[in-house]
C-alpha cells in the first residue's frame, strides 16, 4: 500500500479493530495458561497484577479485586500456576493482556478433581439431601466442639459465646484440622461426641487456609462420619468463600467459625422473646376471657329475675288462691245440694215411716217367731198373736178366721 | 406437670403455640379453656426451666495416646 494522505488509520481505530478480532475469538475468550508467575504486585486497590510466563514467553495478567478476594492461598514470585480468563488489549498501552478470573496453584488440580468427584458421588447417593438434615437445637443443653484448641476458630468461637451468652455447656474436642492425621482425628472427636450421652449439638470447625489446609473436611470418612453422626453438626469451616464437601453434608453450614457459634447460640434471645410473647398473649387472653365472663355473669345477675326472685311465682301464688276459693266454692255447693236432697230423703221418710201410721191408730202383728202377719194363711186358729200399737204390745190369740177377698189400697 | 413427661424444648414451644393460637381464636368452652391455659402456664414454666437450665461452663478433652481421657476447664489447660 503506497502512502497516501488521505488513507491511514487512527491509533484508537485500529486498537478497536484489535479488539474486535480478539474478542470474537472463542479459545481467547475462554482459556486456561499455565506459567510461572513473575512481577507480582498487588495494587492498594485490591486488584492483582504479575506475569505468567515460561521459557520463551510472557503474558501480562490482571486479576480485578472482585475477583482475586475468591484467591484461597498466597500467591508468590515463581510460583507455578494455572490461570484461567481471556484475552483483551489495554489500549491505554498498546499491550495484549489476560484478564484473569480463576487461579489455581500448578499441582492442585488433583484435588480439584479430587473434590469434584467426591461431591458428584455422594450428592447421587443423596448424602446432601434436605430430608437428611437433623433439626438443630433451639436451646443446646451442651455443645461439642471439634476443632483445633489452639487456632483463631476457638478464639473466635469463644468471644461469641461470651458476648451471646450467659450459660452455655461446651465442650471442646481437640484435633488437628490440618494434615495427614487431621481427617481420623475429626472421625474420632466425632464418634466421641456421640458415644456421650450429653451433647446435643456439634460443631466441627477450623479458621481459614489454603484448599490443602482445608482437605481434612473434604475427606470421604470425615463426610461419612458428619452423615453418620446422630447428633446435628453445624460446620464452621474456613472463610465464606470457602467450600467444603463436609458443608454440604452437615446438618447447618455456617460460613465462618464465630457465625456457627452464632447459629448454635444466636437462637436464645429470640426464643425468649417469643415465649415472653406467647405467655404475655396466653394472660392477656385468659385476662380477657375472665373479664368477659364476668361482665356476662353480671349482666345476668342484673335481670328481673334474680333481683325479684319472687315474681317467679307471685302468679302461681295468686293462681294458688284462686284455686282454692273455687274449690271451696264448688265444695260448699256440692255440699248443700247433697244437704237438700237429704233432706228431701229423710221428709219423705218420715211419712212413710211406719211409727206415723201406728200413731194414726193402726197395728202391726207378728206370729211368735216374730214373723210379720200379713196373709190369714199364716193363721192358725188358737195361734198366738203379738200386736204391736203406738204404746204397747198384745197378745192375744185367734178365735176365727174370716176372709174377705182383699182390701183395696 | 409429670416430671417423667417426655418433653423438649422444641415440643412445649410448639404446644404452646398452638395453644395460645387456639385460645385466640376462641370458641372454646371456659372449662377447656381453663384446661388449656393452665397447660400454658406449665410449658411457660418448663421452657423457662430448661432456659435457665444450662451453666456456663467451657471445658476440654484431654487425652493421650494411650487414650486416657480426662475434662478440665478450658482455660486451665489453653488459656492467655
Amino acid at each position: 500500500m503506497e502512502y497516501n494522505i488521505d488513507n491511514f488509520y487512527s491509533v484508537s481505530q485500529i486498537s478497536n479493530y484489535l479488539e474486535a478480532i480478539l474478542t470474537q475469538d472463542k479459545i481467547l475468550q475462554d482459556l486456561w495458561v499455565k506459567g510461572e508467575v513473575s512481577n507480582f504486585y498487588q495494587a492498594n486497590s485490591g486488584h492483582l497484577y504479575f506475569t505468567v510466563k515460561d521459557k520463551n514467553a510472557q503474558l501480562k495478567t490482571v486479576m480485578f479485586r472482585h475477583k482475586s478476594r475468591k484467591v484461597d492461598f498466597e500467591i508468590e514470585e515463581g510460583m507455578e500456576i494455572v490461570v484461567h480468563g481471556y484475552i483483551n488489549i489495554y489500549k491505554d498501552r498498546g499491550e495484549y493482556q489476560l484478564y484473569a478470573d480463576q487461579i489455581v496453584p500448578e499441582g492442585k488440580g488433583t484435588l480439584y478433581q479430587a473434590f469434584e468427584k467426591l461431591k458428584k458421588k455422594l450428592e447421587e447417593e443423596g448424602l446432601f439431601d434436605k430430608d437428611r438434615k437433623k433439626k438443630i437445637p433451639l436451646i443446646p443443653k451442651k455443645i461439642g466442639i471439634v476443632t483445633s484448641p489452639t487456632g483463631a476458630a476457638v478464639r473466635d468461637m469463644l468471644s461469641v459465646v461470651d458476648r451471646r451468652f450467659e450459660n452455655i455447656s461446651i465442650l471442646i474436642v481437640p484435633s488437628l484440622v490440618q494434615g495427614d492425621q487431621a481427617s481420623r482425628q475429626i472421625v474420632e472427636g466425632i464418634d466421641y461426641l456421640n458415644s456421650r450421652s450429653d451433647i446435643d449439638l456439634i460443631i466441627i470447625s477450623r479458621g481459614g487456609g489454603s484448599i490443602e489446609d482445608l482437605w481434612p473436611f473434604n475427606e470421604e470418612e470425615v463426610v461419612r462420619a458428619v452423615d453418620a453422626s446422630k447428633i446435628p453438626v453445624i460446620s464452621g469451616v474456613g472463610h465464606e468463600t470457602d467450600f467444603t464437601i463436609t458443608d454440604f453434608v452437615a446438618d447447618l453450614r455456617a460460613p465462618t467459625p464465630s457465625a456457627a457459634a452464632e447459629l448454635a447460640i444466636a437462637n436464645r434471645e429470640e426464643i425468649e422473646k417469643h415465649l415472653d410473647n406467647l405467655s404475655k398473649r396466653l394472660l392477656q387472653n385468659q385476662r380477657t376471657r375472665i373479664e368477659n365472663a364476668h361482665k356476662k355473669l353480671a349482666s345476668i345477675a342484673e335481670r328481673r329475675l334474680f333481683k325479684k326472685p319472687s315474681e317467679l311465682f307471685i302468679d302461681k301464688m295468686q293462681n294458688l288462691d284462686e284455686l282454692s276459693r273455687e274449690l271451696k266454692y264448688k265444695m260448699e255447693q256440692t255440699l248443700n245440694k247433697s244437704r237438700q236432697r237429704f233432706n228431701i230423703l229423710s221428709s219423705k221418710i218420715d211419712a212413710l215411716s211406719p211409727l206415723k201410721t201406728i200413731k194414726r191408730g193402726y197395728s202391726i202383728t207378728y206370729d211368735q217367731e216374730n214373723n210379720l202377719i200379713s196373709d190369714i194363711n199364716q193363721l192358725e186358729v188358737g195361734q198366738e198373736l203379738k200386736t204391736t200399737i203406738i204404746n204397747g204390745d198384745i197378745i192375744s190369740s185367734v178365735q176365727k178366721i174370716e176372709e174377705n177377698g182383699g182390701l183395696d189400697e | 406437670m409429670n416430671k417423667k413427661e417426655d418433653l423438649n424444648f422444641e415440643d412445649a414451644i410448639e404446644e404452646l403455640e398452638k395453644i395460645v393460637d387456639d385460645l385466640e381464636e376462641g370458641g372454646l368452652a371456659l372449662k377447656k379453656s381453663l384446661e388449656k391455659f393452665s397447660r400454658g402456664i406449665e410449658l411457660i414454666k418448663y421452657c423457662n426451666e430448661e432456659l435457665n437450665k444450662t451453666e456456663k461452663k467451657i471445658e476440654v478433652l484431654i487425652k493421650n495416646d494411650k487414650e486416657i481421657k480426662k475434662i478440665v476447664p478450658f482455660e486451665d489447660e489453653f488459656g492467655q
